[in-house]
């Protein structure tokens, strides 16, 4: 068992086929009232419908279309070329490292100095009203006006090669290094941080303040330091609420299409960039290839999450 | 002592961004290396007073749609949270990674799949069915987080009501939805924002016909005038930032709602 | 090993601007001692605790272990071992790595720590459960395997914050007397915090009666029903006789008559108070010194004893007293009966300024103070 809320008194399971009079029931059916598995049929439909038309169906359509059926043009016949394309496709080759490498370090970066910050803001006595409020500022602040900010103070006539200027570091734009449209995508990857640390921030702190205090006391009193504090109560009881969130960051990260384009270079750029430009170059029969391009960034994205919550799963021993 | 220059440095990471940006907004003229603008202007927000501008249809076109989904995803969510948080049944883990999945897999991979069906079903290029596609990434997060609401609600209430003669209309109304207020006000919080801010997805259905905001924005970035860009920026920002103020105390009130997205 | 003696020293303690959680408090508890601190909520108990652990500190005053000040040492480095209402032993870990965790924290080595979880568990009486996990334990194991992990590392000073409040009456008893065996056999310096009477007076050495920061009194479980302090210690341990009246000579005169009292006593305005327990009825007319005339004012059955309020003899007067008789003494109102007040547990109180209390009954007192603990 570990610190997920395991508290919530669930319900008798009732089932499709509870038989009535059953040893467990949880309150007797009244008049009028529906069957409890008619009940959850009808609250879950429409997000239930939802999800199976738009997204189920939208991944078998686009699925489909990647073996070259379903296509607009082209003679309609299966055919797994597409994948072996995209293979070869030297944008999408040179795309996976870049990608991979700006969404683990900076879904890394960002869990450890949301960390921090949540202690930091914890521990603050006056002005935390303060620094939670700016901690949660940057949470609606959306993509794009982050990657204009960003583009503002990165780029090499931005705000922060005029502080270099000014500190006598430059003498030009042209030599303060490149942080946007750069090779390693650093620009992206401060942006990432900027909106990542305060959304991971916001969940490991309301964490933080659902009673981990009263464990630390206890380890306070059997002499734990605040590092030894910190490695064996503060981390396991967060564990839950940094890697579930860290992995919603690295799901967003690996397949946003919209920084990548605005912060990166045309090539090597992100995967969700070639696959998108893919799909609208106007030469339609590259589209199979598009089609395979995203079901791979979605197949590698949901075995992730799939081992993800069997490993959670695991660790806790299945309690929610 | 350390713990003032983290915070320090914490404020400062958290805020430098948004400075040049401000800075820019109200820009006439500002040269490089200057560390403040030389001459100070409003022609970014000009834009605003001059009606069937693009600036004035882009808001009209993103708040309508952030509207109807923000509704639309709250009520759908608030079903959906309900059973998955107050029920037990077979299959729920099934279908708690169903609702999970369009969190984590990027929506704009789906839509390409689906935009052949859009362009049958005679929803491409329109607003409702650029709506319709904005339901695809905000309906799990709001069923995320009343899930986790409805999982430490307590039923006791409700029976409570209908013991004493409510409808289910009038339970729903007075004794469900007040008590899963602040939940849902966050939930709607993420829905609108995520819906205002959305463009890949609004690109694709809209096809370019259905201007929304991001649109607008992205076409402003690709140029060389900061200040329009910058002012755009500030403008598009107001919108979620007010509902944030309006919700704040939700966010750090309802832990649970908050910890629901720590329960992946 | 010698036990630690605890000193606090004008202890004070303000939250806000309020008047003080704990005001000027000070006490000497003597080693291997199991001292109680009693009070209602809120009376500065759990705060007085609170700051001989370290996890508050006090605006002024100190606290010795021996003659060591520790008032301005960190919790982590005081050597005290606290088990507190929630057992609160770690989710993520095994009842053994629980217990065991505070000699990790002292880096001690892996197969000293093992030896002396067996030891440890053996001593609580859960041999045996060291690989199980937190979820599989009951409530009163949980507590048990709290006070394990807390002893184990030797502490200086025991420190008990209600350990028992969360578990049902039968747990509770059972507990207790747990408790003080192995405190007693590990001769360990304790503090008890509770709420609950009965539990000080069965488990303590002294108790502390704490009213609002301060001590009412601080004496052993006995002196509490033969010579409270003062009214409100009366009260508290469920005495309501209290009469008015004059002490002079080697007699106390109040309403209900004349009571001899040991003649050294001062003169003047006083309050006798005689418990309930010690009132008993005789035949006939009163004949020994303590003996008094009285009717019946009004009785209650409760099954186990008759409960009887009566006035004066002579029908006058508002003061009442009250007493517990057999159940099968059954009189009637209005019917003259005698009472002995048991002379050698007549105790005399200095007049006070009696503030506007209604008269609660003893079963709305416990009422009124449980009605209070649950929603604290």
């Amino acid at each position: 068992m570990s610190f997920r809320s395991s508290s919530v008194a669930e319900p008798a399971p009732y089932g499709a086929g509870s038989a009535p009079g059953s040893a467990i029931q949880r309150s007797a059916r009244l008049p009028g009232e529906w069957p409890d598995g008619l009940k959850v049929f009808a609250l879950l439909s429409p997000a239930l419908f939802l999800i199976v038309i738009l997204f189920l169906g939208g991944f078998a359509f686009g699925f489909l279309q990647s073996l070259g059926l379903l296509s607009l043009v082209g003679d309609g016949s299966l055919s797994f070329s597409a994948y072996g394309r995209m293979f070869e496709d030297p944008a999408v080759r040179a795309s996976l490292p870049l990608t991979l490498r700006i969404s683990i370090i900076s879904t890394v970066l960002s869990a450890i100095l949301a960390v921090a910050s949540a202690l930091l803001i914890r521990s603050t006595k006056r002005g935390q009203k303060f620094l939670v409020t700016i901690f949660q500022l940057n949470i609606p602040i959306p993509h794009i006006v982050g990657a204009i900010a960003m583009m503002l103070l990165l780029q090499q006539s931005g705000y922060f090669s005029r502080i270099a200027f000014a500190l006598g570091l430059v003498s030009s734009p042209a030599e303060f290094i490149p942080l946007v449209a750069d090779e390693f995508g650093v620009g992206i990857i401060a942006h990432y941080m900027w909106k990542e640390v305060p959304f991971i921030g916001v969940v490991v702190l309301a964490a933080l303040q659902s009673g981990v205090k009263d464990y630390e006391e206890v380890a306070r009193s059997l002499g734990a330091s605040s590092w030894n504090r910190f490695r064996f109560i503060i981390l396991p009881f967060i564990a839950p609420s940094v890697s579930s969130t860290s992995i919603i960051a690295f799901a967003f990260t690996f397949g946003s299409y919209e920084i990548p384009f605005l912060l990166g270079r045309p090539f090597p750029a992100a995967l969700p960039v070639v696959a998108v430009q893919s799909y609208r170059d106007s030469d339609l029969l590259s589209r199979p290839e598009a089609m395979a391009t995203s079901v791979a960034i979605t197949i590698f994205i949901s075995i992730l999450v799939y081992l993800y919550m069997r490993i959670a799963d695991r660790y806790t021993g299945g309690v929610r | 002592m350390r713990a003032a220059i983290g915070r320090g440095v914490l404020v400062v990471g958290l805020l430098i961004p948004l400075v040049p940006l401000a800075l820019w907004s109200i820009t006439r003229t500002w040269q490089y290396p200057a560390l403040l603008p030389q001459e100070f202007g409003m022609r970014g927000f000009q834009e605003l007073g001059r009606p069937g501008s693009d600036l004035l249809q882009g808001l009209t076109t993103s708040s309508i749609i952030a509207v109807i989904v923000t509704f639309a995803a709250a009520a759908v969510g608030l079903s959906a949270g309900r059973a998955l948080g107050l029920h037990s049944f077979r299959s729920k883990r099934l279908v708690q990674f169903l609702m999970l999945a369009p969190v984590i897999v990027p929506a704009f991979a789906v839509t390409m799949g689906i935009q052949v069906l859009f362009i049958r079903v005679g929803l491409a290029d329109t607003l409702w069915g650029v709506a319709l596609v904005h339901m695809i990434p905000t309906v799990p997060y709001v069923t995320l987080v009343m899930g986790s609401v409805f999982a430490n609600y307590d039923i006791a209430y409700e029976e409570q009501a209908r013991v004493l003669g409510a409808s289910s209309l009038s339970i729903f109304w007075r004794v469900t939805l007040p008590a899963v207020f602040p939940g849902l006000a966050v939930a709607s919080l993420f829905a609108f924002v995520i819906s205002w801010s959305e463009y890949i997805l609004t690109l694709l259905v809209g096809g370019g016909a259905v201007k929304t905001m991001p649109l607008l924005l992205f076409a402003y970035i690709g140029g060389n005038d900061s200040t329009r860009a910058a002012a755009l920026g500030i403008i598009f920002i107001i919108p979620p930032l007010l509902l944030l103020a309006l919700t704040s105390r939700y966010l750090t009130g309802s832990k649970k709602a908050i910890s629901g997205l720590g329960q992946l | 090993m010698s036990a630690t003696a605890v000193s606090l020293s004008n202890l004070t303690k303000f939250y806000g601007n309020h008047h003080p959680a704990v005001n000027s408090l000070s006490m000497r508890i003597e080693p291997g001692e199991l001292v109680s601190l009693l009070g209602e909520s809120g009376c500065g108990k759990t705060t007085t605790l609170r700051m001989i652990a370290g996890l508050v500190r006090p605006n002024s005053g100190a606290i010795l272990f021996d003659d060591i000040d520790v008032t301005d040492m960190s919790t982590e480095k005081r050597p005290v071992g606290m088990v507190f209402q929630k057992s609160l032993l770690f989710p993520h870990m095994s009842i053994a790595e629980n217990v065991g965790f505070g000699l990790r924290m002292q880096k001690a080595p892996q197969k000293e720590i093992d030896e002396k979880v067996e030891r440890m568990l053996g001593l609580v009486q859960l041999e045996g459960y060291g690989s199980r996990r937190v979820g599989q334990l009951s409530g009163g194991q949980e507590q048990r395997v709290s006070l394990a992990r807390a002893l184990i590392v030797e502490p200086d000073v025991l420190l008990l914050d209600e350990p028992l409040s969360a578990l049902d009456a039968n747990l509770r008893v059972q507990m207790r007397d747990l408790i003080r065996s192995i405190q007693q056999q590990i001769g360990v310096t304790t503090v008890f915090v509770t709420h609950d009477q009965a539990e000080a007076v069965e488990v303590s050495d002294r108790i502390a009666l704490i009213c609002d920061g301060k001590i009412e009194q601080y004496a052993a479980p006995e002196d509490f029903y033969t010579a409270p302090d003062s009214v409100r210690v009366a009260k508290f341990f469920g005495t309501s006789n209290l009469l008015e009246g004059n002490a002079q000579g080697g007699t106390f005169t109040c309403e209900f008559g004349s009571f001899p009292i040991s003649s050294g006593h001062a003169s003047g305005e006083g309050i006798l108070v005689i418990r309930q327990e010690e009132i008993s009825i005789v035949d006939g007319q009163p004949r020994d010194p303590g003996d008094v005339s009285v009717v019946v004012e009004k009785i209650q059955y409760l099954g186990t004893k008759t409960r009887i309020w009566v006035k004066p003899g002579n029908g006058s007067g508002s003061a009442s007293v009250q007493l517990d008789a057999s159940p099968s003494f059954r009189p009637l109102a209005g019917e003259t009966t005698t009472l002995r007040f048991n002379p050698r547990r007549i105790h005399i109180l200095p007049a006070e300024v009696r503030s506007e209390e209604p008269e609660f009954s003893e079963e709305s007192e416990n009422f009124v103070s449980t009605v209070k603990e649950k929603s604290r």
